[in-house]
């Protein structure tokens, strides 16, 4: 089964390519999650298409790096 | 020179029907021209509408689904639609609608929801099955989202063109009808469907386009009121595009309604941070900042 996800620039800030607003509309339920940069866009998507993933499995993407450091402390 | 267009259902040119008009009285007119899919639709037997409420209508009236409502046959009618209403692919509807039925058991789901949806329908004819694709007859059915394509090719055609009295009499007429149709985007009240969201976003995105080129039309014309009603529907349709507020904002400067110009830019400012988190466009800001020159009365309201 595949997945639609819709994503709205709203906004473009020619002399910073970086800045860019918009939001990232999920097909099939009326989540609508809103992005101020690419940065924010890309972390947006990454949700959005690994949620399986990080529900079902073991560390939530986000949390990754906070559970990396614990390990690192406790070695 | 503008080209020479032919509706459906006429057999003289759009242009001589525009020029013919002026000798007609006002309600003459406005009858007679206000609204050209409505004038295609006459002896259409069944009208589907898909922007905005999904309803279809057979021979005037609307057709009532209570609570059993066929769900399937109807799923059926939205996907065909969806997919252009002509030589759909029977093995795309069939895979696209019921993934999980292959084969045979997919040919006689497909025979069977075809089979009520043509008695739903009550004509067999709307729909017409031929090497393996499915159609709806456009000399039996009208479909909103057809009447909405083929405006857009009438303004696309007059638009750059437009200079005389009639042209502008002409888009006055198609912007109109454009509003009208496009009540709110593609089955806007169903649960959005994958296979619905293609043509939806390609008619949303038609539609705001073709909003800001008649706007900034009627700008230039001075038709205020026109310019005002083109970005208005396109704030109906999406408060988050800030061309709109700007614009309308222009508008209403233009015409000494600074409380409304006011009104749209608070709209603005607040929607804007509240769902994008994001403060106007320095461009929006200098729109303000003009309004607030020319009436500083309005700063306080």
């Amino acid at each position: 089964m595949f997945e639609s996800h819709v994503v709205r620039i709203y906004r473009r800030n020619e002399e910073k390519p970086g800045e860019v607003a918009g939001l990232v509309e999920s097909i099939g339920n009326e989540k609508k999650l809103p992005f101020k940069n690419y940065a924010g866009l890309v972390s947006i998507m990454r949700e959005l298409i690994y949620k399986d993933e990080i529900h079902d499995t073991v560390v939530p993407l986000r949390e990754a790096g906070k559970d990396s450091k614990k390990k690192s402390n406790a070695l | 020179m503008i080209p020479q267009l032919y509706l459906p259902g006429f057999e003289v040119p759009f242009r001589q029907l525009a020029n013919e008009s002026g000798s007609q009285s006002d309600s003459q007119e406005y009858r007679y021209h206000h609204d050209w899919s409505s004038d295609v639709q006459e002896g259409m037997p069944l009208k589907i509408y898909t922007m905005g409420r999904f309803a279809l209508v057979r021979d005037g009236e609307a057709i009532e689904f209570g609570r059993k409502a066929p769900r399937r046959a109807l799923e059926l009618l939205k996907a065909i639609i969806a997919m252009g209403g002509r030589d759909v692919s029977q093995e795309n509807l069939t895979s696209m609608l019921w993934p999980d039925s292959e084969g045979d058991a997919a040919h006689r789901i497909f025979d069977t929801t075809l089979h009520r949806l043509r008695k739903l329908i009550g004509y067999e004819q709307a729909l017409v099955m031929r090497d393996g694709r499915v159609s709806l007859d456009n000399r039996n059915c009208w479909v909103d989202v057809w009447a909405f394509e083929r405006i857009l090719g009438e303004i696309s055609a007059v638009l750059p063109y437009a200079s005389r009295k009639d042209d502008f009499r002409i888009l006055g007429r198609l912007t109109k009808n454009l509003q009208r149709l496009y009540q709110n985007h593609f089955l806007h009240s169903e649960d959005l469907a994958n296979w619905s969201v293609s043509l939806r976003e390609r008619l949303r995105s038609k539609f705001i386009h073709q909003l800001v080129e008649l706007g900034l039309f009627w700008e230039r014309a001075g038709d205020w009121s026109m310019a005002i009603s083109c970005y208005q529907k396109g704030l109906d349709v999406d408060d988050l595009i800030e061309t709109f507020h700007q614009h309308l904002m222009v508008c209403y400067l233009q015409t000494g309604r600074y409380s409304e110009g006011m009104a749209v830019y608070r709209h603005c400012r607040q929607v804007l941070s509240v769902v994008l988190g994001i403060k106007p466009a320095p461009e929006t800001e200098q729109i303000y900042q003009t309004m607030i020159r020319r009436n500083p009365l309005i700063s306080t309201g």
